[in-house]
């Protein structure tokens, strides 16, 4: 009982106390002085609350539930009754007391005043012998996992995304208390380790081939219009719309792939020239048999470029697909587990069928976020919105001109899929393509009506690439630009493309298989600026073999005052250039230079000062072979430091596993643990697996260990609470690891902890892993949980409500507070800046829903907040959408966020059996802030709304997705208001600027424990406070900066120290 | 649906003259199942007729948890009159087809559930506590504490049984970011199941990665011997992980001893599972694997969880389900049903007449898919029994009314005949009789008022049905006995 008051008392802490005046001065002072300075605070303030608030039951002689606080008539009567008092304390912080019905109801401060103040005469805490409390051996979350993952083997397709998820407590999701493994997390930790290692080390020949099509490559149909500038192919009504590819091919099972996504929308129903147009676009040549009308029951579609017989609309099937894939299926018996997806299927495939899967591509460069009504071409769709209650849209594939199989398009434009088709064709020459037939979903078909369509499929389908799979004769592997080694001068963009600049260089590792011809490609664009063209040039292992100008458009801006250049144009419009070379078998390496960088930043034009040149991806093809093996990922090449002989390959394999050992458990690896692996290794090896794949399996081993999964702190006397001493110099490398980077040490940082020479390089390493790449984990990880705006995936505004939302918006809101934090972080900024800073980051899209005039495209670019009504990051769209309701604001909400994660202040949860309220039962009527003002009438509410409510009015100006509105429906927004404080403000920003000012000492408490809570991985604890206190001094020396933030934690007593635990320690 | 070659085995049992109807055979359970099949083709063993009667007779009952959150619009949900003759409530309309197979049970109360002294928190304490019936810890992380769920009591005492002791699903992904309900871990308001005192299990979200995990087969075209040897290095790779744990559990600390304890048991569980999956796993029974390439909606996403359930029971994979549809507390609008205001915000009614009309909406909506679960399960014959006879389905919340955030009075359908123990047809109204308030177990609990039934009650008759002897479990004061 006693324990488990304890417990409540210690979280209410955390989670709500602002620096108590008492405590500090505790600290600071001897204990005689203590305990007249603690008398005087408690008889002067403390007690007239206690009388005020409490006596109506506890005091004067009433004596409800054996309590009677005017019993206690000094500090020291109150530290001579810890349990009454951790009990009152409990009940204040709750907001359990005082009851509904009492007459008096304290303040939210002046709940946290005598809370604050109980704490500090109950829990002492002694600076001189601080605790550092005890952190739980903590499994490695799913982005730690996925990020350990990625530096550790090289591979980064996000083995975690199927885990379950993460429990979070305190807030964060990396708590070890409360992160728990089950029997489904060790089935996925098991099947992840197979999956990793196959991926990273293949060792088998792949034994199909990849064709990849870029779709604004493909044969167009007669009526295709071209890509819309990023390579998305829009695929209208009709198949002649289609993109197809005519090959050669042997018999066999093929597969294609088509990435692509839709939007349906309704079509306006179609008028009596419907019929008179597919007629004439028929006669255009490409529609031949079967006209308008044809068919059994009703209007076909028709196949395109063949002859081939009729689909009828309504589902029936042409007698001949439909006797050859029943033959089939009937009589031969390997077909016979061959599952039928008659969910899916509205035409019999011709073979193979229903095997269709959507697989969301894990690293393919996302499609531009552009909006689509920021094309010009486009507009119809974007002007149309979509529409829940339409059929979903369907692609089909055909393979001379006959439907092979009609799937739904679940692709969005945020989250395009892989369809995937399967099909057995003979030998010969076949014409594959990829068609919207325009046909309707499940049982709406195509009917006529009083001689009109119905419900027909509405809406374009967008495709970007065509892959077929099959034995096909060559084989080509292809390196997204993102996977390739780069030199010189370049940078990533939004759109997967690198831009290399001065000495800009990629290159791709591959193994040829045998001596003979190969093709290279390379996919680019390419800005121009000054007389000659952008030029690349290509070598393989180092020798150049051709040079290329680069003609294909990059992102072109529109010229002030003209017109030249069509919208779509804005886009790059990357192309595939390619030569042939002769290479003998072995290690390649294939590079794309850029070669003549030039910049002329006063030419009139803007589109030609610079000269820059994009990559995309690098491919190589071998016409005649199979497929030459992927290389190794380089992190784990890394681990083969020795070449095996027959001889010598168990000692190789020690050798090698040993190098991945030490990294994957972050510490020294022991000889009995290397002899274990070595004995998988061994037993593989004897079993006839190759060199590489018996290191599989002890590698397997090595990712399920308890040691990679778990950061566990091994401690001298672990069952001790009495036992403090600092963290091993190897475990405080995890803990700094995993802190800035939410993933393990690299070598450089485990080297210095191996060699004992972290603690004296400790600024040093913060320092060089703030500026790592990697830190953007902390601007995820950290800012997506304190700022909440992780939570972004969960909220769904209303589309009704607000049409504007949609995928790009909100990962436009969701970017915009990524890089806002993180700018805060990478130049070192005052923390203050995140409640007032004057500058944010926007694409066009978030641009134009902010107001802000002038800002092209999808990159993010910073922009000033001046006159604008917006400052920091209480007014970022992000945290105004997920603080509100699907349907509206919630001024609640926004208040309850400000106090809980700016202040540090949450307030107690509403008490139990709030009495309803007059209105109660009545439709609501008046504004928003008139209803509320009602509901503020019952005082049991009103002591925690008066905090809440004027925060979240000051904020109404936003909607419910952070777009700024002067009027809510018929009203006049009155943002103005006034703290229980006293402070007045008229608006947000003014807010912001009392947020900033009066409360400044609040918000440095509040994101130094959150801080402190992420980087330990538990809850901050009572005896927590004197590191709290010289986090935040040591912040006021240097400006509030926040890598003072950092190196505060990093240094503090909890981040540096350990001690072991008792169970008397836990009970107390 | 042509699947053509299912008639040579129809026409090939017609031949023995037996008079067994297909889908029984389809049903069986894959160990006993598939051998009695094997024996009848081969006319060897009992002969068809009594294989079925065995089969049938061995069918195991089955249990799974529905959880709704936010509690429902009860005045929609409850029937008038107790008894045979109720008429069902506009809520429960969809069940209408299967109204002679489920109970409505009212006035069940989990006393667990308030606040007893802890404050506000209700949402994290409603599904923390419904199918442990305990009261949780009020704690942020540091020492979470529930109780040990009726599900895994099951799991416990039959799960070594199935290849899979029990299955969690979920259609909402863990919270995200933030602190969840009023000073409460996020580990209380997204698990309602939980494997120990201290450890939730949580729940499952993608229903392909569910369904690859039932029935994934591995590799395709993978051989016999490379599938043998596939599960031999895995047993290795299992056997080297759980020397390592040994050994580091002498070096670690109380608490740190007790979280690798879970890795230990996970680790062993795993093991087991791969020694009895050294066959391959059961086929999908008649082909129909879910579609998982519809386009995402929440009905789909629900329906697909409850396809998964039917085939996991149905080829006795598990016989213990539970399945979060949303964590109490859940803000989800169901603008597809008509209602785009946010769940938990419409459930704060304060008596308006337009929230409580959109709140039966929504719980209208779950109904209807919980009548999905209801046929599926039932079109699956066992014997002369359906899988639906042989289950008992719980349907409902923690929560009554979300205004009042009660947890007495729980809305309440139990479905099935719990292999033929369970009388239903009825809308059960508890009177207490079943209740002896004086053994009232809690620490600082008030008194119950008269006439409360502890959820727990039901959950012992179900454990005591499921084979498990059990005297009680956590506040239960007795068995219903009004079930059979």
């Amino acid at each position: 009982m006693r324990r488990h008051r304890f417990v409540a008392v210690i979280v209410l802490f955390a989670a709500s106390v602002s620096l108590p005046l008492v405590l500090t001065r505790s600290f600071a002072q001897g204990t005689d002085e203590t305990a007249t300075a603690s008398d005087a605070v408690f008889l002067k303030t403390i007690t007239p609350l206690l009388q005020q608030n409490c006596y109506q039951c506890h005091g004067n002689g009433n004596q409800k539930g054996g309590v009677e606080l005017d019993s206690y008539k000094t500090a020291a009567d109150v530290d001579a009754d810890h349990e009454r008092w951790e009990d009152a304390l409990k009940e204040i912080q709750s907001g359990e007391m005082p009851p509904p019905a009492a007459k008096n109801h304290p303040s939210l401060s002046d709940r946290n005043t005598i809370a604050n103040w109980i704490l500090g005469e109950i829990y002492k805490v002694d600076p001189a012998h601080p605790d550092p409390g005890r952190v739980t051996i903590r499994r490695l979350n799913r982005d730690e996992y996925n990020n350990t993952i990625r530096d550790l083997v090289g591979v980064d397709f996000q083995p975690a995304a199927d885990f379950p998820s993460d429990d979070s407590g305190y807030g964060f999701d990396n708590n070890g208390e409360v992160l728990s493994l089950s029997p489904v997390l060790m089935d996925k930790y098991l099947a992840a380790a197979t999956r990793i290692m196959d991926e990273a080390i293949v060792t088998e020949k792949i034994p199909s081939q990849l064709r990849h099509y870029n779709a604004n490559l493909m044969e167009m149909g007669f009526n295709a219009d071209g890509d819309r500038g990023d390579g998305w192919m829009p695929l209208g009504g009709l198949e002649e719309d289609g993109v197809s590819e005519t090959i050669p091919v042997p018999a066999g099972d093929y597969i294609v792939r088509v990435y692509t996504w839709t939007r349906p929308h309704a079509l306006p129903p179609p008028g009596p020239d419907f019929f008179a147009g597919r007629g004439h676009r028929a006669h255009g040549g490409r529609s031949g048999a079967g006209g308008p009308g044809a068919g059994r029951n009703g209007p076909t579609l028709q196949n395109a470029a063949t002859a081939a017989p009729a689909i009828a609309a309504n589902g029936d099937t042409p007698p001949a697909v439909k006797g050859r894939g029943e033959a089939l299926a009937a009589n031969d018996p390997s077909l016979s587990d061959v599952v039928v997806n008659d969910n899916n299927v509205d035409t019999p495939p011709l073979r193979m069928p229903g095997k269709s899967e959507p697989i969301v591509p894990a690293n393919l460069n996302s499609p531009s976020t552009q909006p689509v009504s920021q094309s010009g071409r486009n507009g119809r769709a974007a002007t149309q919105p979509s529409d829940a209650n339409l059929p979903p849209m369907k692609l089909s594939l055909m393979v001379d001109g006959v439907v092979i199989q009609d799937q739904v398009d679940t692709g969005t434009e945020a989250k395009p899929v892989i369809l995937q088709y399967h099909v057995g064709v003979s030998q010969g020459k076949h014409r594959f393509a990829i068609a919207n037939r325009r046909i309707r979903g499940g049982k709406d078909e195509l009917t006529m009506v009083n001689g009109r369509i119905g419900q027909q499929q509405g809406g374009t389908i967008w495709v970007k690439w065509v892959e077929i799979e099959g034995p096909l004769p060559g084989a080509t592997i292809r390196f997204p630009v993102n996977t390739l080694n780069v030199s010189g001068d370049g940078r990533p963009m939004s759109d997967g493309t690198r831009q290399l600049g001065k000495d800009g260089r990629v290159t791709a590792s591959f193994t040829t298989p045998t001596n003979g011809e190969y093709v290279l490609r390379a996919q680019t664009y390419a800005d121009q600026a000054g007389k000659e063209p952008t030029r690349m040039e290509w070598l393989i292992n180092g020798k150049p073999i051709k040079t290329f100008d680069v003609l294909a458009p990059g992102h072109l801006v529109p010229i002030e005052g003209q017109h030249v250049f069509s919208l779509e144009l804005l886009h790059p419009m990357p192309y595939v250039y390619e030569t042939k070379v002769k290479l003998p078998a072995g290690p390649q390496q294939f590079s794309v230079a850029f070669m003549n960088d030039f910049s002329d930043p006063n030419a009139t034009n803007p589109n030609l000062r610079q000269r820059n040149l994009y990559i995309k991806y690098l491919e190589v093809e071998n016409p005649a072979g199979s497929q030459p093996l992927p290389p190794m990922p380089a992190a784990l090449a890394a681990n083969f430091t020795v070449q095996p002989t027959p001889q010598t390959k168990i000692a190789a394999a020690r050798e090698i596993l040993g190098n991945f050992a030490h990294r994957a458990w972050r510490r020294p690896v022991d000889l009995d643990e290397l002899d274990s692996l070595t004995t998988l290794f061994d037993r593989a090896d004897k079993d006839g697996e190759s060199f590489e794949a018996a290191l599989k399996l002890p590698m397997k081993a090595v990712l399920v260990s308890p040691y990679f999964l778990f950061r566990g702190e091994i401690q001298p006397d672990p069952d001790n609470a009495q036992s403090v001493h600092p963290v091993s110099d190897i475990d405080l490398a995890s803990r700094l690891s995993y802190f800035l980077w939410s993933s393990m040490p690299d070598d450089a940082l485990l080297n210095l902890a191996e060699h004992g020479q972290l603690r004296q390089n400790l600024a040093a390493q913060v320092r060089r892993m703030l500026a790592s790449p990697k830190a953007q984990a902390l601007g995820d990880n950290f800012s997506g949980q304190w700022l909440q705006t992780r939570n972004l995936d969960l909220v769904a505004p209303d589309q009704m409500e607000f049409p504007d939302y949609d995928a790009n918006l909100r990962e436009a809101m969701r970017t915009e507070t990524q890089m806002f934090f993180t700018s805060v972080m990478r130049e070192n900024r005052s923390v203050i800046d995140f409640l007032t800073g004057d500058y944010t980051f926007v694409n066009q899209r978030l641009a134009e829903f902010y107001g802000i005039r002038g800002v092209r495209g999808d990159q993010f670019q910073r922009v000033s907040l001046e006159g604008t009504h917006r400052r920091g990051i209480l007014t970022q769209a992000s945290v105004l959408t997920i603080t509100s309701n699907p349907t509206r604001t919630s001024p609640v909400k926004r208040g309850k966020w400000v106090l809980e994660n700016l202040l540090n202040t949450p307030p107690p949860p509403p008490p139990p059996d709030v009495p309803l309220l007059a209105n109660d039962g009545h439709p609501d009527s008046g504004t928003l802030r008139q209803q509320m003002e009602q509901h503020r009438a019952n005082p049991a509410c009103a002591s925690c709304h008066a905090q809440m409510d004027p925060l979240g009015f000051g904020l109404e100006n936003f909607d419910g997705i952070g777009k700024w509105r002067d009027t809510d429906g018929d009203n006049p927004v009155d943002p103005s208001g006034q703290l229980a404080t006293g402070e007045k403000f008229a608006g947000a920003v003014e807010l912001e600027n009392i947020l900033a000012s009066s409360r400044r000492d609040q918000f440095l408490d509040c994101i130094t424990e959150k801080m402190l809570t992420f980087a330990l991985g538990r809850g901050v604890e009572p005896y927590d406070r004197p590191a709290v206190q010289k986090i935040i001094a040591g912040m006021e020396n240097n400006d509030l900066k926040f890598s003072s933030l950092i190196m505060g934690v990093v240094n503090s007593v909890p981040f540096q120290m350990e001690r072991g635990e008792s169970a008397a320690t836990e009970a107390q | 649906m042509s699947r053509n070659w299912q008639l040579p085995r129809r026409a090939f049992l017609r031949g023995l003259g037996t008079a067994v109807a297909l889908p029984l055979l389809d049903a069986m359970i894959p160990s006993m199942g598939s051998r009695i099949l094997a024996e009848t083709i081969a006319g060897r063993g009992p002969s068809g007729a009594a294989g079925a009667a065995a089969a049938a007779a061995s069918a195991p009952t089955r249990m799974a948890f529905i959880y709704i959150p936010n509690g429902v619009n009860m005045n929609h949900w409850r029937p008038q009159v107790a008894g045979t003759d109720y008429l069902l409530t506009s809520t429960l309309e969809p069940l209408k087809e299967y109204k002679s197979d489920i109970n409505v049970i009212s006035g069940l109360a989990n006393r667990n559930a308030f606040g007893l002294g802890d404050g506000g928190g209700d949402h994290a304490r409603a599904s923390a506590s419904y199918l442990t019936c305990a009261h949780p810890r009020k704690t942020a992380g540091a020492d979470i504490e529930a109780g040990i769920s009726v599900d895994q009591v099951a799991a416990n005492a039959i799960g070594d049984q199935t290849r899979f002791p029990s299955l969690e699903l979920s259609c909402d992904k863990g919270q995200e970011a933030g602190s969840c309900d009023s000073g409460y871990s996020c580990a209380y308001q997204f698990n309602i199941s939980w494997r120990s005192e201290k450890q939730p299990m949580n729940p499952e979200i993608e229903p392909r990665s569910i369904f690859d995990r039932l029935f994934g087969a591995g590799p395709e075209n993978e051989t016999a011997e490379a599938r043998a040897r596939r599960v031999a290095y895995d047993t290795s790779v299992l056997d080297l992980v759980q020397d390592q744990t040994r050994r580091l559990q002498t070096k670690l600390g109380m608490t740190d001893r007790r979280k690798l304890e879970e890795y230990f048991t996970a680790i062993r569980e795993v093991e087991k599972r791969i020694a009895k999956n050294g066959t391959a796993p059961p086929a999908v029974p008649g082909g129909q694997t879910p579609d998982f390439n519809e386009e995402y909606t929440f009905e789909n996403h629900m329906r697909l969880m409850f396809d998964i359930m039917v085939l996991a029971f149905q080829t006795d994979s598990t016989r213990v389900a539970s399945f979060v549809v949303g964590h109490d507390g859940s803000n989800r609008p169901y603008p597809f049903a008509g209602v785009p205001q946010g769940h938990h915000h419409l459930s704060h009614h304060r008596g308006q007449v337009a929230a409580l009309a959109n709140l039966a909406v929504i719980d209208h909506f779950h109904a209807k898919q919980v009548a999905y679960f209801l046929g599926r399960l039932k079109s699956i014959k066992e014997g002369d029994r359906t899988l639906l006879d042989n289950s008992m389905i719980v349907y409902g919340g923690g929560i009554s009314d979300g205004n009042q955030h009660n947890h007495d009075d729980l809305p309440l359908v139990l479905a099935g005949r719990g292999g033929g123990t369970i009388k239903t047809g009825r809308h059960i109204v508890l009177d207490g009789a079943d209740k002896s308030p004086q053994d009232y177990p809690l620490q600082g609990a008030a008194t119950p008022p008269a006439g409360e039934t502890p959820l727990a009650n039901l959950y012992l008759s179900m454990l005591s049905r499921m084979g498990v002897q059990a005297d009680h479990f956590a506040d239960s004061t007795g068995q219903l006995s009004v079930l059979a």
